[in-house]
């Protein structure tokens, strides 16, 4: 049997895995103590990820130890090849997550910020549950590409085009019902505001660049809602309250919880309705691992996803 | 036996850690007025000098400073306030206490009858409660706790105060001044299960239980109160404890593959 495993880990009886919040299961992270302090609140274990999320070690290994297998481990249709879900551990998850989150109403317009593994399955999925139009945001000319060709979305290239205006204008004036954001904390940007975030990091006086965050909450129609994937760490700068407040927006936001949506996204892979095997563009043996990581993180040779396998 | 037994209520209230301990007991108005006499005091003292200058800006700078701060030491002593604020929950033990108290609560998604149970056998509490060893039911309501660090064993001798099916249990001990180590537990609300309240009363002095307790947790009972309390949860909800211990890391490379 092969299964799914989602990357972040719930202990399926507490009362968030009770209420299908299961990455802020109360029980999975063995280092509580700094997102206790730092959040408030501790937060759920997650694998290859940082020491206050539990220290999990990473699943680039022979044999990977699963806290309550029962609750995590999801066992994928016969028949689908392992390329197809892959990603249903967390790229497509979170992608999912992010257009479910926008409440998504017929005619709605969907803007997604960030082409990457998550914006481009926050694409797929915002059509999946009934997007008129998605609009996504990016500056990397393959993955504007990818999320045109494969995933059907119309492109904004944000070095070319201000990007408020032109969705103003792609939206007859009214702003994208839903705004995703897939970028999360590192942005980058063209503008002032990049430059001052910068700076401020370099001092330490912030510790999150929240370039998209801004332009999501300024972008986003009247009483619309923000959804908000990429990752924050800590704290922002300059963050828009006023408009939000004023424009009656919905936040929403969180770690995945793909233990709610795998079984469902699978049955979308077994259907044929959706594939993200289009994400692996590179493919290297464990030994390669820091090749293939440095091309990775460097976006190197037009890449957007590396699969190990561990035999080849 | 020294202790009696305790009621529930003067067990539990809001921790030290959540208190203030100067809180506000003068009155906005009254503030306005002290510092305002204060000030003029003190410029009086500048110009005045001498002993009575030094006395009358000595009696200024205090009434500055109760009026910018809003806290009088003098209304606190004779338990007076000028403000108009409805009486806070009741804090049990006041600003002089003698004992140290930990208090830390967490929610458990059980029934209370099921925690008290689990909680109630001897057996089950080294899971849990971090150093614990062993415990002894010595009969008539006393038992023995065994610790344990680094190989260094002890043990000390506790006897129940109070056993309230599915509510309390309370531990104390004869020897020194009174100490007492208690868990309370109450229904969470909407059928969330039950909140475990320990409550830790060390006496910094000669007491058996914080002796106890600083040779396994160090200079940090709550710490340790902390980490009993989470491990009791995962133990209770998910039926394991969390841990990473023993996972390869590709930063501490074992010895025996760094040999081979
Ligand atoms: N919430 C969760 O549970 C969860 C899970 C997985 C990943 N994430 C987060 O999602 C985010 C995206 O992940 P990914 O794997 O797709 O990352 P990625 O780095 O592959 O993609 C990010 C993309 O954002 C683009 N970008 C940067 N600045 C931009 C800007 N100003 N406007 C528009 N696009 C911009 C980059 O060019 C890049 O293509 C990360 O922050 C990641 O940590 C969250």
């Amino acid at each position: 049997m092969r299964v799914v495993v989602d990357s972040i880990i719930g202990c399926g009886h507490c009362f968030f895995c009770q209420s299908e919040q299961y990455a802020l299961c109360d029980n999975t992270n063995p280092k509580p103590e700094l997102t206790d302090k730092l959040y408030g609140y501790p937060t759920a274990g997650i694998y290859g990820y940082s020491h206050a999320f539990g220290g999990f070690a990473g699943s680039h290994a022979t044999y990977v130890r699963v806290p309550f297998a029962d609750t995590n481990a999801f066992e994928v249709p016969e028949g689908l090849p392992d390329e197809r879900v892959v990603f249903a551990s967390d790229a497509l998850p979170t992608g999912y997550m992010g257009a479910d989150l926008c409440n998504i109403q017929r005619g709605d317009v969907v803007a997604v910020w960030g082409c990457g593994g998550v914006g481009q399955m926050a694409i797929l999925s915002a059509y999946l549950l009934g997007a008129e139009r998605v609009i996504a945001i990016d500056r990397f000319p393959e993955r504007l590409a990818m999320a045109r060709d494969r995933a059907g979305a119309e492109i904004l290239d944000y070095e070319q085009v201000d990007v408020r205006e032109a969705l103003r204008e792609m939206t007859g004036g009214r702003g994208p019902d839903a705004c995703i954001d897939c970028v999360g904390m590192e942005a980058h940007g063209t503008g002032i505001d990049y430059a001052y975030d910068r700076v401020k990091q370099a001092v330490r006086l912030e510790t999150d660049r929240p370039t998209v965050l801004r332009q999501a909450i300024l972008a986003c129609r009247k009483g619309g809602t923000v959804s908000i994937m990429g990752v924050y760490g800590g704290f922002v700068d300059k963050f828009p309250m006023g408009a939000a407040m004023n424009k009656g927006l919905t936040l929403k936001m969180g770690p995945q919880h793909g233990q709610r949506y795998i079984p469902r996204l699978l049955e979308h892979i077994r259907k044929g309705e959706l594939d993200p095997s289009y994400l692996i563009t590179h493919r290297a043996r464990l030994a390669d691992g820091q090749e293939a990581y440095d091309t990775f993180k460097e976006k190197r040779d037009g890449c957007m996803r590396v699969v190990f396998t561990p035999e080849a | 036996m020294q202790s009696k037994t305790p009621r529930l209520d003067d067990i539990h209230g809001i921790p030290a850690r959540a208190r203030k301990m100067k809180p506000l007991n003068v009155g906005p108005n009254e503030r306005v007025v002290s510092a305002a006499i204060g000030g003029g005091l003190v410029a009086w003292a500048l110009w005045r000098r001498g002993a009575l200058g030094l006395l009358a800006g000595a009696f200024g700078g205090a009434l500055t400073h109760r009026g910018l701060r809003g806290h009088c030491p003098a209304y606190e002593a004779l338990g007076l306030s000028s403000r108009k604020a409805p009486k806070p929950t009741p804090m049990p033990l006041g600003a002089a206490e003698e004992l140290t108290r930990i208090e830390r609560t967490v929610t458990v998604a059980r029934p209370a009858n099921e925690v008290y149970a689990f909680l109630r056998d001897p057996a089950h509490v080294p899971h849990f409660a971090p150093h614990v060893e062993r415990v002894e039911d010595l009969g008539e309501g006393r038992i023995r706790v065994w610790t344990a660090l680094s190989g260094e064993r002890s043990s000390w001798e506790a006897h129940i105060d109070l056993d309230h099916e599915a509510r309390a249990l309370v531990l104390g001990h004869a020897e020194g001044p009174p100490e007492r180590l208690a868990i309370l537990l109450g229904d969470a609300p909407g059928g969330r299960g039950t909140e475990i309240r320990l409550v830790l009363e060390l006496s910094k002095t000669r007491g058996l239980l914080f002796r106890a307790l600083t040779a396994v947790a160090g200079a940090d009972p709550d710490a340790w109160a902390r980490a009993g309390l989470r491990r009791l949860k995962m133990l209770l909800e998910a039926g394991e404890i969390v841990t990473t211990e023993g996972q390869p890391s590709g930063r501490f490379i074992p010895l025996t593959r760094a040999a081979a």
